[in-house]
Parts: structure tokens; C-alpha cells; sequence
């Protein structure tokens, strides 16, 4: 996949509510807040310059159902007529809107598209069958009582039986995540305060390997970015420029692989190096999504950002936490962020927009030329990876 | 307690579920490309044929990957809980989901041989499960311990990389 650049595409700007709990707003209502923050933060965006609008359904397990004409709603109640819509649900959503927005701006087919990202997460008791066969088989998987976490678990447990993986090294990754929290006045634990190893390893168990704390914590929230190739627009000086993209559906359902470690990471980010001319050498800092605490480590040996089998003593020696050598995931990630529902994906291409930008307030990192951001969904099934620069 | 979730027919899926009530694992094979394919499915997903027999698997398999899951997704599971979830290989090559049951199933160990057992959930529903082909442990008989019996190898990747 490579594009030809004609007109390289930017975040140009970026917002997002804290990641809470929001129970006098249903998904409309979220992503009117959303939307307003965003205006209040970005005051040069206008009404005139947006004509593209990509959001996610508002929101599946919220109040309202599914809704997949959320794009009409929102342009309605902004007064837009967009050259270019869609209500966008695709797997590793997030990354793949920016690349579908990219796609748009490049292609000439519109100047700048607003995605916004909008999600509510029920009770997980209660949503817990919806969301297992949303994601799983209902009739092959489900039926053997394969909850989201399990499935998780059955990927965690064969990596770490190939790599050497080593439990301690999975609390690591939870530690690092709260340790970046702290300094994030929208994280949902920051005021939980560090975490111990043995706090994550001795919390209740879900699904072997994983306990309570190896798992995200479900919250509601959201954001939205601009994109637009036209440098003058907003603060040009803040541009995060989309110079690799890769995107790759690899699955159904994770009980098809023979290998299951071997879900199409690999293959997502190989894609996004080529388009960008860039190696995992390049990369600053990485915001990598981690419902769970194998899936950093899984992303990091997979991408090559370090070698097979060193993931997990990579996170535990403290190189992706503050002060580290390679950043990971510095908002504090969905496990110590909070997982917004369908809008999880967005806190990731934020963070990595924002320190590209130098936007990132109090835990701007120094020296961030390039991010690499990594949203993946369903049961590691689909991958999508961006690489921003600063550079074109 | 609400009843355990049970799996929707379809024309593509009920021959799985009506020979696992007699006692069979079934599994399809693609006439023109050979590869040996399950879940049930219209298409082979390496050729895109639409004729596929039904045949009989041998029940046999490996553990790829195992959890033991305290948490279950839904009250019907509660009383189970812990209870083991594995991806099995089988001795014909797919892979599938199914629980370990058995007194010695908390012991189970990836690379460990399986066969299968089925489980009659209600009346009409039988679901395939596996147990444990040999116990660890103790038992100077076995010879080996279950953890250097071979691994069931993983086929050759049937769908071609694109480049």
C-alpha cells in the first residue's frame, strides 16, 4: 500500500473530554459535549472549513442502541452539509477513521474532515453476553462460555508459553500505565494513586493469567481530531503529520488460529513502516492499545520496536514508563485511562497527535519527531497503525 | 439459574450439531482442494468452493492455549466457575474452542493430548468438549510426562500470502 502524496494529510487538532462516568448523558448527548469541548479548545476550527464528518455509532451499548445515521444527527445539529459522511464502525476503529479520513483529504475529495469519538460502556455483567458475541462466535465460542477477557487469556497464556513472558512482567505494563496516569488530570485512576506488582498479580482473577487489575477499566468518554491537508488551517504550526498508514483484517474469530500469537500486528505495522519510509528505529514514543496487559507486549515484539521474546523485560526494566527510552502509551492507556467504550481507540490517536503537536501540557515528552499509534479490535482480529510525524 | 447459551441452527451449521447428538465431531472436507476446514462453513476459505463433505474426526487433538476463567460472561456459566477454556487442535489440523472437563482438566497444560467427550446440555443439545487423554502426575505407568508428548504440528498455512 503505498499512496501517492500529493497532499499530505495532518491532525491539525485534537481534544478530548477525561475519561468518567457520564449518567446524564446518553451517546448524543456525550458526543455534544464532545464536540462542544472541541470548539471551546480549537476556537479557529469553523463551521466553513469542516466538509467531511466521520463518527462512530453513538453508541452501540448506550442508551439508544445501534444507531448507524449518527453522521446525519451530529451534521444536523451543527449546521453541516458535508461533501463527505459516514457513521464508521470497522474494528480498531480509530485508526482506521484517520486512515479513511486521510484517505479523503489525499484523494481531493474533501479539505478536512472532523472525526469524533464518542462511547458509553455498560455495566460489564450486563452487556457481557452482547459484547462476547459481538466479537466472538455465539454458536462456536460462546456456547463453551468464552468471555472477552477469556479469549484475551487464551492469547495471553500461548505467548507467553512461546515467548517466556513472565507474569510479573504483565503487572509491569499495568504499572507503567498508572504510573503515566498521574499526570494526566483526564485519567479516570489517577487519583488511585501508583500500583504495586503484587497489587496487579494478587487482584481477583478473571481469566488465567489475567486478575482484575490486568484488565482495562470500562468508563465513558470520547474526543475528536481534525484532518485536513491545508496547512494554514488552525495553529499550522501544531501538525501531526499521517505519513504511514496500514490497516489489516486477519480474522473472524480468534479459534480459527492454529497460531493464535499470530493475529496481524505484524502485518498492519510492516505496512504502515513501508508508507511512511520509516523503521521501528524511528519511532519516539508508541501509544499501543492495551485492553489488557499482554497486548503491549504483544504489539512491541510484533512491530519490532523490540526483539521477539523481549516485550515483557522491556516493560518490566521501566523503558516505556516516564523516563524511559521509548515511551508507551504516556495518557496512562485503557488501563489506567479508562476504556471509553467505542471511543477507546480515540485516547491513543489523541496522545500520539498531542505529542507530535506539542500539545500534550504537563507530560509533554521532549524531542517527539515520531509516534507510532496502533488501534486494533474484535478478538485482535482487525489492526490499523498509524506513524505521525512532524515532518511531511 | 438461566440455561446455558444454546447454539443457533442454521442449513450450513445444523449437520455439525445433529451428528455431535449422536456422538460424532464433524468436521468438513473441500472436494477439490482437500484442506479440511471447521467451523462449518458455505465456502472453503482457501477455494472458494461450495462443495464440502461432512466427515468424522477422530476426536483427537492437542491443547493450543488454555485459561481458567473465574469470571464467566454469563450467570448460566456461574456454577461452572473455574472452568477450563482451551483451543484444541485436532489430529486433522483445525483448530476450535471447547472446555476441558474432567476430574484432572485444572492440570491441563498447553501441548497436552486431548480427546474428545460430549456433553448433553439439555435435551437435543449435545456440545463437544474434551478431556485429558492421559493423567499426569504421579503415575510412574504413563512412561513420559504429557508435557514431552508431541505437539499436533500446525498445518501448513493453506492461503497464500499476498504480496
Amino acid at each position: 500500500m503505498i499512496w501517492r502524496r500529493s497532499r499530505p494529510a495532518a491532525i491539525v487538532a485534537a481534544s478530548q473530554i477525561p475519561a468518567d462516568r457520564y449518567p446524564d448523558s446518553d451517546g448524543m448527548g456525550l458526543l455534544e459535549r464532545i464536540v462542544g469541548q472541541f470548539l471551546n479548545e480549537w476556537p479557529s476550527v469553523s463551521r466553513d472549513m469542516i466538509d467531511g464528518l466521520l463518527v462512530p455509532p453513538a453508541t452501540i451499548y448506550g442508551t439508544q442502541g445501534t444507531n448507524t445515521y449518527i453522521h446525519q444527527r451530529l451534521a444536523g445539529r451543527l449546521g453541516l452539509q458535508p461533501k463527505f459522511a459516514e457513521t464508521l464502525n470497522a474494528g480498531a476503529t480509530y485508526g482506521a477513521m484517520i486512515a479513511r479520513a486521510v484517505m479523503a483529504v489525499e484523494a481531493g475529495a474533501c479539505e478536512a474532515v472532523l472525526c469524533v469519538g464518542v462511547g458509553k460502556f455498560p455495566s460489564v455483567r450486563l452487556s457481557g453476553p452482547a459484547l462476547a458475541t459481538l466479537v466472538g462466535d455465539p454458536d462456536f465460542e460462546f456456547t463453551y462460555g468464552a468471555s472477552i477477557p477469556a479469549m484475551y487469556a487464551l492469547i495471553a497464556q500461548r505467548f507467553m508459553h512461546l515467548r517466556g513472558t513472565t507474569r510479573r512482567q504483565l503487572s509491569a505494563v499495568a504499572v507503567s500505565a498508572r504510573d503515566w496516569s498521574l499526570s494526566n488530570p483526564d485519567a479516570f485512576m489517577r487519583e488511585s494513586g501508583p500500583l504495586t506488582h503484587d497489587e496487579v498479580a494478587e487482584s481477583r482473577p478473571i481469566a488465567l493469567p489475567f486478575r482484575k487489575l490486568d484488565c482495562s477499566v470500562p468508563c465513558e468518554g470520547g474526543g475528536a481530531v481534525l484532518v485536513t491537508a491545508a496547512k494554514a488551517i488552525g495553529r499550522a504550526e501544531h501538525a501531526a503529520y499521517v505519513v504511514g498508514i496500514g490497516e489489516h483484517h486477519n480474522h473472524a474469530y480468534l479459534s480459527e488460529l492454529a497460531e493464535p500469537t499470530e493475529t496481524g500486528v505484524s502485518v498492519s505495522a510492516r505496512r504502515a513502516f513501508e508508507m511512511a519510509g520509516r523503521t521501528p528505529k524511528h519511532i519516539d514514543i508508541a501509544q499501543l492499545y492495551d485492553a489488557f496487559t499482554i497486548t503491549p507486549i504483544i504489539q512491541v515484539e510484533e512491530m519490532g520496536l523490540v526483539a521477539r521474546g523481549e516485550g515483557g523485560a522491556f516493560f518490566e526494566s521501566g523503558a516505556a514508563g516516564p523516563g524511559g527510552t521509548l515511551p508507551i502509551n504516556t495518557f496512562g492507556g485503557l488501563l489506567s485511562f479508562g476504556h471509553t467504550g467505542d471511543a477507546s481507540g480515540m485516547a491513543f490517536v489523541i496522545e500520539g497527535a498531542r505529542q507530535v503537536m506539542g500539545c500534550a501540557g504537563r507530560r509533554q515528552l521532549g524531542g517527539v519527531g515520531t509516534a507510532l499509534v496502533h488501534t486494533y479490535g474484535g478478538i485482535m482480529a482487525d489492526h490499523a497503525t498509524l506513524i505521525l510525524s512532524r515532518e511531511p | 439459574m438461566t440455561a446455558k447459551p444454546a447454539p443457533h441452527l442454521t442449513d450450513v451449521t445444523g449437520p455439525y450439531w445433529e451428528a455431535a447428538r449422536k456422538g460424532t465431531l464433524q468436521l468438513q472436507r473441500c472436494l477439490p482442494c482437500r484442506a479440511i476446514v471447521h467451523y462449518p462453513r458455505r465456502w472453503c476459505p482457501h477455494c472458494w468452493s461450495t462443495t464440502l463433505e461432512p466427515i468424522d474426526a477422530s476426536g483427537k487433538g492437542a491443547v493450543v492455549s488454555f485459561t481458567i476463567v473465574h469470571q464467566p460472561p454469563d450467570d448460566s456459566f456461574g456454577h461452572d466457575t473455574p472452568y477450563v477454556l482451551a483451543i484444541v487442535q485436532l489430529a486433522e489440523g483445525p483448530t476450535m474452542l471447547a472446555n476441558v472437563t474432567g476430574p484432572d482438566a485444572m492440570d491441563v497444560r498447553i501441548g497436552d493430548p486431548v480427546q474428545v467427550r460430549f456433553e448433553m446440555r439439555r435435551i437435543g443439545l449435545v456440545v463437544p468438549q474434551f478431556e485429558l487423554r492421559m493423567k499426569r502426575g504421579p503415575t510412574p505407568m504413563l512412561g513420559k510426562p504429557a508435557l514431552q508428548i508431541a505437539h499436533v504440528k500446525p498445518p501448513k498455512k493453506a492461503r497464500k500470502k499476498r504480496t
